[in-house]
């Protein structure tokens, strides 16, 4: 079998294109391939909803982000990234990292770009970026650019929007 | 064996020495020998073998088959020629795949050949969606095609709704046959619902009056509903039509019709279906859809693939003159006409076992044709896909004109794999796909179907349900790039 570089598809020897992505297969070396649809791919791939309804934490693999939205019993599931930008979807085609539009979020006040979620040596940090509504930790709101820990378990309301994050890192 | 290929059935040249012969044969023999391929027709491809050494190795009779091809037959005219993705393939322990492009060509000169007469039966959806401009402007096509008649083909004309009417009965296109026609035509109004199978039935039992294996015999169903509750019985009714020679082209107006549906009931016959999402396209589509029937050198044309041990089939595409999917289980492979002006192109995909180092046959290719303007029906061309594996396999770039067919071919894929996502609950999966192939797309400079599949990409997000319009436009508008630019000095169709 070979092994779709940009996106880790598995193909017969043989193949041509990756029936997953469309990309190239032949050619040898990763340096010579296009690189125009890698960006899409990612930023696709990170927020992949989970397949269990409710998540508690504990089914996180080592490395893994789980942000769960309260009332919903639904769950974006974060991965292999040191960084993440919490948003909503603006008229642009500008894509936040994690894209909270489908929730509501611009009804309950999230801005196109609310806020960060930075993982650090283990650590996972929260940071408002100046977002119009605000963000809150466990009920206290946050000053804008000033990153603070989390622990797994969280409550976290960016504007009114209620979530929980969990990780296992 | 009228019209075999003997030379060809044992894949020599026809200066082969009675040693070429006796070897050529026996290798043969081996390959659909029914012991060791079991594989659908290897047993018939088997006995055609056998027939011909019989005749090649005994002298007289070779001789007499030698003067016949000088003499009577003008030779082959169908030629089959092939394109491998690669022709040299590693040694391995696991299975690969070589795609093969295939193409066939008319082996005489396009100004030489006669065009063949159409018997054309053209069934009409008048149920109430195709009231007012729909309507209309069928009828105005209509009466356009009419116009564009040569006096020796022969026209039928159906409408269906819950029944069918024969409104033209079919006749020659003399002149005043084609005014009263015209007339007829312009009396049809919209009522009722869509029962495909009465227009279809109705269709083909008027296009058996004047069938004839000399013709172009071709039934076109023009729609923009769903049929209910009979598809199954259509499917039969294609299959019966295409042993009947008659092939079947659905042509689908606005976003309401089913187009797996219309797929498949016209690939059974080697047909294609095509979309037009506005009314007013349909007139030039039904005139170009003439010219081309008119312009048929082989007619009814099939594939037999004969794979060798162990080599699987996985999958078939007609890029052109119409592209579309093939149906792989069904042997052989109904693939249609093949216009006198250009070629007609297919992508085969075969999965190999795991090999060891030499030279390796895939497959068999046996074509059959009637061709229809010389008077030949049953004529065969034959060609041998092989490969040779080697331990110290370097890799080289495969054929342009084949990564050009397979990556458009790896773009409708895509977009296939988006739709059956989203149909069985997969709606990221279906996201992600849509947004990939709009990128692909755009990359390929195919800016306006990228843009529709990034903005279905996006509703599909939002609201987890596929506009059935952007699916149509985006499954019809990738399968057309598969069609290669047409070479230049192609603008003589014009007759």
């Amino acid at each position: 079998m070979i092994t779709c570089l940009a996106c880790r598809n598995q193909e017969y020897e043989g193949e041509l294109f990756c029936s997953n992505c469309g990309a190239r297969l032949w050619g040898a070396s990763g340096e010579t391939l296009p690189t125009i649809t890698f960006d899409t791919n990612r930023l696709r791939e990170i927020s992949k909803p989970l397949a269990t309804t409710a998540t508690t934490g504990h089914d996180l693999k080592p490395g893994q982000i789980a942000i769960s939205v309260t009332g919903t019993g639904q769950s974006v599931l974060l991965e292999s990234r040191p960084e993440y930008v919490i948003g909503r979807e603006g008229q642009e085609q500008d894509v936040p990292d994690v894209n909270l539009g489908p929730f509501g979020a611009r009804e309950k006040g999230v801005s196109r770009k609310h806020a960060v979620l930075r993982v650090d040596r283990r650590q996972l940090l929260l940071l408002d970026l100046g977002s119009s509504n605000g963000t809150w930790l466990n009920g206290s709101q946050l000053a804008p650019q000033e990153p603070i820990r989390l622990e797994s378990g969280d409550e976290i309301r960016l504007g009114k929007l209620l979530l929980k994050v969990f990780f296992n890192l | 064996m009228p019209n075999a290929d003997l030379y060809g059935l044992l894949g020599i040249p026809a200066s082969a020495t009675p040693d070429d012969i006796k070897l050529a044969y026996r290798g043969a023999a081996r390959r659909f020998h029914p012991d060791t391929n079991g594989g659908p027709g290897a047993t018939e491809e088997f006995k055609l073998i056998a027939e011909a050494h019989a005749i090649l190795s005994d002298p007289a009779q070779r001789a007499r088959y030698d003067a016949s091809l000088k003499q009577g037959s003008p030779g082959p005219a169908l030629a089959l020629r092939s394109l491998l993705s690669r022709e040299k393939v590693p040694v391995l322990a696991e299975p690969q795949v070589v795609y093969a492009l295939v193409d066939v060509r008319p082996t005489l000169p396009a100004g030489e050949i006669p065009t063949p007469p159409i018997n054309l039966s053209l069934v009409i959806d008048r149920s109430t969606s195709m009231q007012g401009d729909r309507l209309d402007q069928v009828k105005t096509a209509v009466a356009q095609l009419i116009d564009s008649l040569r006096e020796n083909d022969t026209l039928a004309v159906i409408t269906f709704s819950d029944k069918a009417e024969v409104i033209v009965s079919p006749q020659r296109s003399t002149p005043e046959q084609k005014t009263m026609a015209k007339a007829k035509v312009s009396t049809i109004h919209a009522a009722g619902g869509t029962e495909i199978l009465r227009g279809l039935l109705r269709g083909l039992m008027e296009l058996h009056q004047h069938l004839s294996p000399s013709s172009v015999n071709h039934l076109m169903l023009l729609t923009d509903g769903q049929t209910y509750g009979d598809e199954g019985d259509c499917q039969l009714l294609a299959a019966l039509a295409a042993a009947d020679g008659v092939s079947l082209s659905g042509l689908g107006l606005g976003d309401e019709w089913n187009d797996k549906f219309l797929d498949e009931l016209a690939s059974a016959t080697g047909g294609s279906t095509a979309f037009l999402a506005a009314p007013d396209q349909v007139a030039k589509f039904l005139q170009d859809k003439v010219r081309g029937l008119g312009a048929a050198f082989g007619e009814r044309l099939a594939l037999r693939i004969l794979p060798d041990q162990g080599v699987k089939l996985l999958q078939a595409y007609r890029v052109a003159p119409e592209p579309g999917p093939l149906a792989v289980d069904e042997s052989p492979l109904l693939i249609g006409s093949l216009p006198k002006e250009r070629s007609l192109s297919l992508l085969l995909k075969f999965l190999l076992p795991p090999i060891s180092e030499g030279p390796r046959p895939i497959a068999r290719l046996a074509l059959y044709g009637d061709v229809l303007s010389l008077n030949r029906r049953g004529e065969r061309a034959t060609e041998d896909l092989a490969v040779t594996a080697l331990a110290s396999f370097q890799a080289v770039a495969p054929p342009p004109a084949l990564v050009d067919a397979l990556s458009k071919l790896s773009q409708y894929t895509l977009q296939e794999r988006a739709w059956q996502k989203a149909a069985s609950g997969d709606i990221g999966g279906a996201t992600r796909l849509l947004s990939t192939l709009g990128t692909r797309l755009l990359s390929a400079g195919q800016a306006d179907l990228a843009k529709m599949a990034i903005a279905e990409a996006k509703r599909l997000e939002r609201t987890h349900t596929l506009s059935e319009d952007a699916k149509k436009r985006i499954k019809y508008g990738t399968r057309a790039l598969m069609l290669p630019a047409p070479a230049s000095g192609s603008g003589r169709l014009h007759s």
